[in-house]
């Protein structure tokens, strides 16, 4: 190992995933770059993406690297906007397209994923694609269990071609979902040729391996019972924290736990801790273990976004969700604002399951809320279903792996 | 010029946070200055994670490199031959500089960038001729004789002379001065500019406003406080070490603040040691350390660039224990500011916890303000510097008007 430490001779997998509002993307690439890490020690893996959130990348495996391209979404809650160049977006996009290009068709892959959406932004993965698919390199595509309305998906996804990129340009579609939460080869109506090419993984957490909820409480210096309100990344959770507090007072026997979310703005976390200490309340910036917590928890409030609907499916507390139904800066930059379906969708879903009960969020009021943690708190827990699956995480691993040809192996036969 | 003047920063990465503290508070009195400007940092990944970027400026990072003790470069993480990662990164430079045109372009301190990654773009930067680049410097490179062999080996002085404009030095030469010290040669000694000292008060009012101040957190028993910084914390650990045994004086409170590359057995025993003394704290990174050291009254340090200046700005008296690396850099600067009166020095072998002890309990342990004696200017000089770049009164002419003996 002397000299050069480095052969080059493992696979070569590039990441891509495209800067939205929130930290769900980012999260998600990471857990399957650590798992591919731990599957194949030999790998160099390039993660390449626009967001923000670059904390979590002190989270990488030793054996992978990360190019951050310029930012291009600008959304984002009161004063927690993501730096970006003040330069105009074509100008952004133009320098971004260019520097994946580059960034992927040098690193080489032998499998290049690519996060949620087929064209990254304003399509600035299409060169790499094309490039890449000439020179033999295989493209993987992730979705996420649910993308928005099936009839949107459908219309954005014609409108764009993606229906002949993924004919042409991708091997492989993975879901990080399940056909019973939505079976995405009808709802989005795939060819199929490329219907052949979806493999289901599951949800993608690492919610199982938590600690014991004892241990997350403890360290938080909390007793149960309590009830649990996350807003997943923060950036739009006031609404929902703050609807918490006010129906505190109507359930006296529990406190509550808020966490805020590390994309929450200073102003609003300021006034929810202010509300806090008045109130029967502690507020959290973040929490080391939410899964370990969630399962201490008497009752979970949460929005209804990926990463928190996945802990729900594997840690199975008493849970309540109040989906967002508004855009958020999600989806593409530019795109008008309207109703966001994602979350409504997955909420309804996890509700047939029997696992969540769900507030519209136009109907959230502190009356509300009290009321349906008071019905909750009179049930069992939901049981743990076979209706669901996990391990999302090893199952991606696992099928991009696959797409790595082996020319090692092949040279052993031939010695 | 329609549109904010475009800039772009290039670190080389490969050691530590210093390079990267340094650039992002450039890339800050650059944005804030009186043109707005858009400026992209170019970084390696981990470092530029660590930290909050401010208005105007946003980042590219690159596949990291690590140069062993051999002084050989390699991949940091990657698996892959040392070939294929210069190449991604130099492919992605090449992309950045063609697409984002910059009208200035300033490199930290290898003017060819890290193993020559840089030299393709320069030279098509040069046949463009829409670009200036500049060479920025921090004070003390290292030992003059070790600064000339590496300057011979990587043709330094060749690339200077065709692709830069300016050199800036963020320092001032009555610490110590390059020009004079490594010997260069006329035509780039008149292209030399001295921009002063970075004054670190400025990151506050940025740290403060994204509320980063970790002190509460601390819960600090009250009373004087006695903080030791190790910049990354390579090789941090013998001093952090000596800091935990040493013996506050009555009433103070001790922090060390390891940074996030001490090798996790330093670490480990670093913490031990601090374990029975209910009024020292462990820390391992601070997004920005301003904070602490703005409310230290006595700082314990190595002799990096980046944390001696910080201390200097806020004026901590300060025990320097510089690292006895093969480039002299560290030990030249603690023995510069202790014969300019602004910092006591140890060589590393006498740093030990009595040593320490003796030290925290000297009544006014630094005699000089350094701002009486040395140019802080360098944030508010900045601006100017690159107003003056990109029209072209850079050189010989921009060193006169600029005051230089």
């Amino acid at each position: 190992m002397i000299g050069s430490p480095y052969s080059g001779d493992g696979p070569r997998i590039a990441v891509f995933t495209h800067d939205t509002f929130g930290l769900g993307h980012v999260r998600r690439c990471l857990r399957i770059i650590r798992r591919l890490a731990e599957d194949a020690p030999d790998a160099a893996i390039l993660f390449i993406t626009g967001s923000p959130a670059v904390q979590p990348l002190r989270d990488l495996p030793p054996t992978a690297d990360l190019v951050k391209i310029p930012t291009l979404v600008r959304t984002g809650a009161k004063g927690s906007r993501p730096p970006h160049l003040p330069l105009a977006m074509d100008d952004v996009s133009r320098l971004r397209r260019s520097l994946v290009r580059k960034a992927v068709l040098g690193f080489r892959p032998h499998v290049f994923l690519v996060d949620n959406f087929p064209l990254g932004s304003r399509e600035e993965l299409r060169p790499t694609l094309e490039e890449l698919h000439d020179k033999g390199g295989r493209a993987v595509l992730g979705l996420r269990d649910i993308l928005d309305a099936p009839e949107v998906v459908r219309e954005s996804w014609k409108r764009q071609g993606i229906y002949q990129v993924l004919a042409t340009l991708y091997a492989r579609v993975l879901v990080y979902g399940f056909p019973a939460i939505l079976d995405v080869a009808s709802a989005y109506g795939l060819s199929p040729n490329v219907a052949e090419k979806v493999r289901y993984c599951g949800y993608v957490t690492e919610a199982y391996r938590r600690t014991s909820p004892e241990a997350a409480f403890r360290s938080l210096g909390i007793e149960p019972p309590f009830l649990l309100v996350t807003g997943g990344g923060g950036g739009d959770a006031f609404p929902l924290l703050s609807a918490a507090l006010d129906a505190l007072p109507r359930i006296p026997d529990l406190p509550a736990v808020l966490v805020a979310g590390p994309l929450m703005g200073p102003a609003d976390r300021e006034v929810l801790r202010a509300r806090a200490v008045e109130g029967n309340a502690t507020l959290l910036d973040e929490v080391g273990d939410l899964p370990a917590l969630m399962d201490a928890a008497e009752v979970v409030v949460a929005m209804g976004g990926y990463n928190v609907a996945a802990e729900i499916a594997a840690v199975r507390p008493r849970a309540i969700l109040v989906p967002r139904t508004w855009r958020f800066g999600e989806h593409h930059v530019g795109e008008a604002a309207g109703v966001e379906w994602e979350q409504i969708l997955r909420a309804r879903a996890f509700e047939r399951l029997g696992l969540v009960h769900v507030i519209p969020p136009s109907e959230l009021s502190p009356e509300r809320l009290a009321e349906a943690v008071a019905t909750l708190r009179s049930r069992p827990r939901p049981a743990p279903s076979t209706e669901f699956v996990l391990g999302g995480i090893e199952r991606a691993a696992a099928e991009i792996l696959s797409l790595v040809p082996l020319p090692r192996e092949a040279s052993h036969v031939v010695s | 010029m329609k549109g904010p003047r475009r800039v772009v920063l290039y670190s080389p990465g490969m050691v530590g946070l210093g390079h990267m503290r340094r650039n992002l508070l450039i890339a800050q009195a650059l944005a804030n200055g009186n043109m707005s400007a858009a400026i992209l940092l170019l970084a390696e990944a981990r470092e530029a994670s660590a930290f909050a970027f401010p208005p105007g400026v946003d980042c590219l990072t690159l596949p990291a490199l690590r140069k062993g003790i051999d002084g050989v470069c390699h991949s940091r993480h990657l698996d892959l031959p040392l070939a294929d990662v210069v190449a991604v990164r130099a492919q992605a430079i090449a992309a950045t500089l063609k697409a984002f045109q910059p009208d200035v372009w300033i490199v930290d301190h290898l003017p060819r960038g890290a193993v020559g990654e840089l030299n393709g773009t320069l030279e098509s930067l040069r046949a463009r001729g829409k670009t200036r680049c500049v060479l920025g410097l921090r004070d003390i490179l290292g030992h003059p004789d070790a600064v000339a062999q590496s300057w011979r080996a990587a043709r330094c002085e060749g690339a200077i002379r065709r692709y830069y404009h300016a050199i800036w030095v963020y320092g001032d030469p009555a610490v110590y001065d390059p020009v004079r010290e490594y010997a260069l040669p006329p035509d780039l000694e008149a292209r030399t500019r001295f921009t002063g000292y970075l004054d670190h008060r400025a990151r506050l009012h940025h740290a403060e406003q994204n509320g980063f101040d970790p002190l509460p957190s601390l819960e600090l028993p009250p009373g004087p406080l006695m903080v030791c910084v190790l910049g990354g914390g390579q090789d941090g650990g013998p001093l952090a070490e000596a800091f935990v045994q040493a013996t506050l004086p009555p009433g103070a409170a001790g922090v060390v603040l390891t940074g996030p590359f001490m090798p996790w057995e330093h670490r480990r025993r670093v913490i031990e040691l601090a374990g029975g003394n209910p009024r020292m704290r462990v820390l391992e990174f601070l997004r920005e350390p301003a904070l602490l050291l703005r409310k230290a009254d006595r700082v314990v340090a190595m002799g990096g660039y980046n944390t001696i200046w910080e201390m200097l700005s806020f004026r901590v008296p300060a025990l320097v224990v510089p690292r006895t690396g093969s480039s002299g850099e560290q030990h030249i600067r603690a023995q510069r500011l202790a014969a300019l009166g602004m910092v006591h020095t140890l060589p590393p072998e006498e740093a030990t916890p009595e040593a320490i002890s003796r030290w925290l309990a000297l009544d006014r342990p630094v005699a000089n303000d350094p701002r009486q004696v040395i140019d802080f200017g360098g944030l508010e000089n900045l601006p100017r510097f690159l107003e003056d770049v990109v029209s072209g009164r850079s050189g010989a002419l921009a060193a006169v008007a600029g005051g230089i003996a």
